[in-house]
């Protein structure tokens, strides 16, 4: 019910949310080994895990997968605590505020490269938990394919989790077959696509604020955790304190995610599970614990649930509105219809212009990407330049042909109207406006 | 019913005396706020024009039309419906002069009441209320300004009250601790030092009643949640910037200072601090639980001040406040010190000599700081001005100011403002005023009031001594710009190309 909130507030037209859903979906329509269109053609160096299972179908795995996947994970995470010996009281109240949770809710609503790669883990761990490891291991081989991050954020977890446990040898079994089939499958991209360059530009914005933003969804994180869970959690780390010695490796596994969580964002996906269990057995404990007044008590539980349901319904509200909008799909539509060339704009947007059936500078894809420095820069030089002759040069040195702007992106490359390209496209004759709506702006060049 | 019991065993002696301060705080900040028509900071014209729209409307100002030219407002506007209301009774100005004064001026029966609370000595604790009374900062920060501060310091210090015996005041804690964050985001200081207090109380080994541990959590999840619900849209937009408000960079230094011993000696006053630090010394020798609550209020205060987290000057009040209640243990032992030797023959003296150096030490700065703040206060040349904008000016005009002027041009001239001082969820639009009153050059200047569509230009004496200019250098284009009003001080310039 909760997953299906967010798909009934979408339009039918602009149903997937976000961008990588919009390359995954291409990518399943046509799988090949030669992309032409990203980056104007290169070896698709890709995860390709997502894309293939929703190749078999895709218009309709791409919309139905991830929920579906999610209800799995959602039993599989059953299984998990059950396994763990978690009080059946704390068990449903983790279960509810899981489903509630704002990374839960990202990722089994957007078709995206972790949803399957976290069921994967999960499967994986439960196996794993349950003494089957040849099953574990099949499970977290695979993983790689789907998502190498999350690959090994999972082995690292199994590593502090068989450091506190007696099943070393199922877990070097694990360690070794996945640490074989990621090297293979990271050599075999390498070799085809050419040694990975080093990033010299800062995808986001750096600086330890802006990272901490990123963790929770109340303070704008794309899929972060919710403030008031995280408190809660900590209120119940606190109330589990004295069990810190039995329960040393959940311990050690959230220093470590909290870690890590600097370094990947991915492991907000990770630590959500240890946050709605901490969560969870918080509020059991406030539940059961005798109150000297019961008014402070009714309060406290009034405060806590209307908590958890403001973060779900505050994401929800954001998620369901979140890009692409009815007339961005519309402009992109426009854009297939055109001849074919390469379509310019910030590379954030290269999903949906290859999703239109154009060719890119570039995109989000950026490991192994051919050139990807100079392509940033280039495009970076031709948004701001007012400089006719330096903007042709980057032009045809990428033979674009049309170039393709949104009111949130002009919002952030531009502070005036006239600034930088847009002065350019408002005088020039060489540009020509073919296509405009309130939200999008299409150019030709002629 | 602990005020009854206080009051019923307090000497007579001491509630005269008590009122006598009470009174003569109220008459003294009436006495300077009396002295002009008008008020001492743009902030007071923002709570002014937002009370006196719940008065008439019954509702607040969501949207504001005039506000950066028309923005969304962050608040919970509960200070302003208790304006409203008192406003509602008292019509005219009567009631923003009045009742931030009186709110103000009871801080000193709360004052007493938890110096007495923690010393149980009525003496002692009356010297507490008379300094608070007379504390500098608090005059720079409320005298004649309509201050949201006037009544959260009052919920503050009445929510410490009431939570050093929790077990007849639950109610009233719970009523107290849910209406500060819903007045001031000022409660979430109250949350964090409740947790701190629970940290010290750890480190010490004290064992923290289970009533007090069940009402931290309420406080600091209701914080949270109210936080979330409120600011939402700030948090949303700005992340973590909004813990800063949103302020411009340019400015960020100018709110959030690092902390300065100067600055802490005039605004808190001498007397304070060194009596403050003696009964801190005091109060950890003994583990009560009133003591330690007071000290985490004063821990957190000063860590957020360090860190550059809280506005100083807020920052300054709230620990001047609690310095001069924990000031009430320095002052207990030194009368107690006092009985013990012969000086106790000129115990009279004694007294008068302490009144007198707390007059003189601290009465005359805080005169000193209100006849400054009060010239600071909006002069009647500058609302003949901004009243000449309003009846001179189209509807849709808009009006270029000092970002600290802004609320006089939205309330006074009743015309739309560039900037004004309501940073959250606005727009920066600070460097770009800056330039404006800065630049030589006549196309950057046309090219900034095209964005922003000024119509005319407010240039005032604050104005030019906060740029440090003499004039608008472009405005001599007789072309572009018209000077359609001007007195010695204030100039009045519309747009006409």
């Amino acid at each position: 019910m909760v997953l299906s909130i967010v798909t009934i507030l979408r339009s039918e037209s602009s149903f997937l949310i976000g961008r990588e859903a919009y390359s995954i979906l291409r990518l399943a329509e046509t799988p090949v080994i030669f992309d032409t269109l990203s980056y104007g053609g290169r070896f698709a160096a890709y995860a390709w895990g997502t894309a293939l299972l929703v190749s078999l179908k895709p218009d309709i795995l791409g919309k139905l997968l991830p929920p579906l996947i999610g209800f799995i994970s959602f039993l599989i995470f059953w299984g998990i605590l059950k396994k763990l010996k978690i009080e059946e009281t704390t068990r449903k109240i983790s279960l509810t505020i899981l489903i509630i949770s704002p990374p839960f809710i990202f990722l089994f609503t957007t078709l995206n490269n972790y949803f399957i790669a976290m069921s994967l883990s999960l499967l994986g761990l439960y196996l794993f938990m349950k003494n089957k490891p040849v099953a574990a291991a099949i499970s977290f081989i695979l993983l790689p394919l789907f998502n190498l991050p999350i690959a090994l954020i999972t082995l690292i977890l199994l590593f502090i989790i068989t450091l506190f446990s007696k099943k070393q040898e199922s877990f070097w079994l694990i360690f070794v077959c996945t640490t074989i089939i990621s090297t293979a499958y990271y050599l075999t991209l390498a070799k085809y696509a050419g040694d990975p360059e080093k990033i010299l530009f800062a995808i986001e914005e750096l600086g330890i604020r802006s990272t901490i933003q990123h963790f929770f969804s109340d303070l704008g994180g794309k899929f972060g955790l919710s403030v008031f869970g995280t408190m809660l959690a900590l209120l119940g780390i606190f109330y589990g304190w004295n069990r810190k010695y039995s329960d040393m490796s959940i311990f050690f596994s959230i220093t470590i995610l909290t870690v890590l969580m600097f370094f990947s964002k991915h492991t907000i996906f990770f630590m959500n599970f240890f946050i709605t269990v901490f969560a969870a057995y918080a509020i059991s404990t406030i539940l059961k614990q005798g109150w000297q007044s019961q008014t402070l008590k009714n309060f406290t539980i009034l405060v806590l649930i209307c908590g958890l349901l403001f973060s779900t319904v505050s994401f929800i509200d954001r998620h369901s509105d979140s890009e692409p909008s009815d007339e961005i799909i519309s402009s992109l539509n426009y854009l297939k219809e055109k001849p074919p060339g390469v379509a310019f704009s910030h590379y954030t947007r290269g999903f949906w212009l290859e999703y239109a059936n154009k060719k890119t500078v570039m995109d989000e894809n950026l490991v192994f990407a051919p050139n990807v420095n100079e392509r940033y820069q280039d495009s970076e030089n031709l948004f701001k330049t007012r400089s006719l002759d330096e903007a042709m040069k980057i032009i045809e040195k990428y033979d674009i042909k049309y170039i393709w702007l949104d009111e949130s992106l002009k919002r952030h490359l531009w502070d005036h109207d006239e600034d930088g390209l847009q002065f350019l496209l408002k005088y020039s004759e060489k540009f020509k406006k073919v296509y405009i709506s309130d939200e999008v702006q299409v150019f030709e060049i002629i | 019913m602990k005020w009854k019991v206080l009051l019923l065993k307090m000497k007579k002696s001491t509630k005269i005396i008590l009122s006598t301060i009470f009174l003569a705080v109220l008459l003294l900040r009436l006495y300077f706020a009396f002295q002009t028509s008008h008020f001492s900071s743009d902030d007071a014209y923002f709570n002014i024009r937002h009370s006196e729209y719940i008065t008439e409307h019954f509702q607040p100002i969501v949207h504001d039309d005039l506000s950066y030219g028309g923005r969304f407002i962050l608040n919970s506007h509960i200070f302003h419906y208790i304006l409203a209301i008192f406003n509602w009774i008292l019509p005219g100005m009567l009631a923003y002069k009045l009742i931030p004064a009186i709110l103000t001026a009871l801080l000193v029966f709360l004052v007493f009441a938890i110096a007495k609370e923690i010393t149980n000595n009525e003496t002692a604790a009356l010297f507490s209320a008379l300094i608070v009374g007379v504390m500098p900062i608090s005059f720079k920060m409320t005298l004649n300004q309509v201050s949201v501060y006037s009544l959260v310091l009052l919920l503050l210090l009445y929510v410490i009250y009431t939570f050093f015996d929790l077990r007849h005041n639950i109610n009233k804690f719970i009523i107290i601790s849910l209406l500060l964050p819903l007045v001031h985001p000022i409660g979430f200081f109250f949350a964090v030092s409740m947790m701190v207090y629970l940290l010290l109380a750890g480190l010490e080994s004290i064992k923290v009643d289970e009533l007090s541990k069940e009402s931290i959590i309420l406080v600091l999840f209701f914080n949270l949640l109210i936080a979330f619900i409120l600011f939402k849209d700030a948090f949303l937009t700005t992340g973590l910037g909004a813990v800063w408000q949103n302020v411009p960079s340019e400015l960020l230094s100018s709110y959030f200072r690092n902390i300065n011993v100067f600055e802490i000696i005039t605004g808190i006053g001498i007397i304070p601090i060194v009596f403050g630090i003696i009964g801190f010394l005091f109060a950890l020798k003994a583990k009560k639980k009133s003591i330690y609550v007071l000290s985490a209020f004063v821990l957190t205060d000063f860590l957020l001040l360090a860190l550059k987290m809280i506005d100083f000057n807020t920052g300054l009040m709230i620990l001047g406040l609690l310095l001069i209640i924990i000031s009430a243990i320095a002052f207990d032992k030194f009368i107690a010190y006092l009985n013990m030797t012969k000086f106790l023959r000129f115990k009279r003296i004694v007294a008068g000599t302490f009144i007198l150096i707390i007059i003189l030490s601290l009465g005359i700065p805080s005169i000193i700081v209100a006849k400054d703040t009060m010239k600071n206060s909006l002069s009647q040349e500058e609302f003949e001005t901004f009243t000449w904008i309003k009846l001179n000016t189209p509807q849709d005009a808009t009006i270029l100011a000092g970002i600290d002027e802004g609320n006089y041009v939205t309330y006074i001239a009743e015309r739309k403002n560039v900037a004004d001082n309501f940073f959250l969820l606005a727009p920066n639009r600070y460097s770009d005023i800056e330039e404006l009153f800065k630049t030589q050059s006549l196309v950057k200047a046309i090219d900034l009031i095209k964005k922003y569509k000024i119509t005319h230009i407010y240039l005032s004496e604050r104005t030019k001594k906060i740029y440090n200019i003499k004039e608008l250098v472009y405005t001599r284009d007789e072309n572009c710009f018209e000077k359609v009003f001007y007195t010695s001080k204030l100039e009045v310039y519309r747009i006409i190309c």
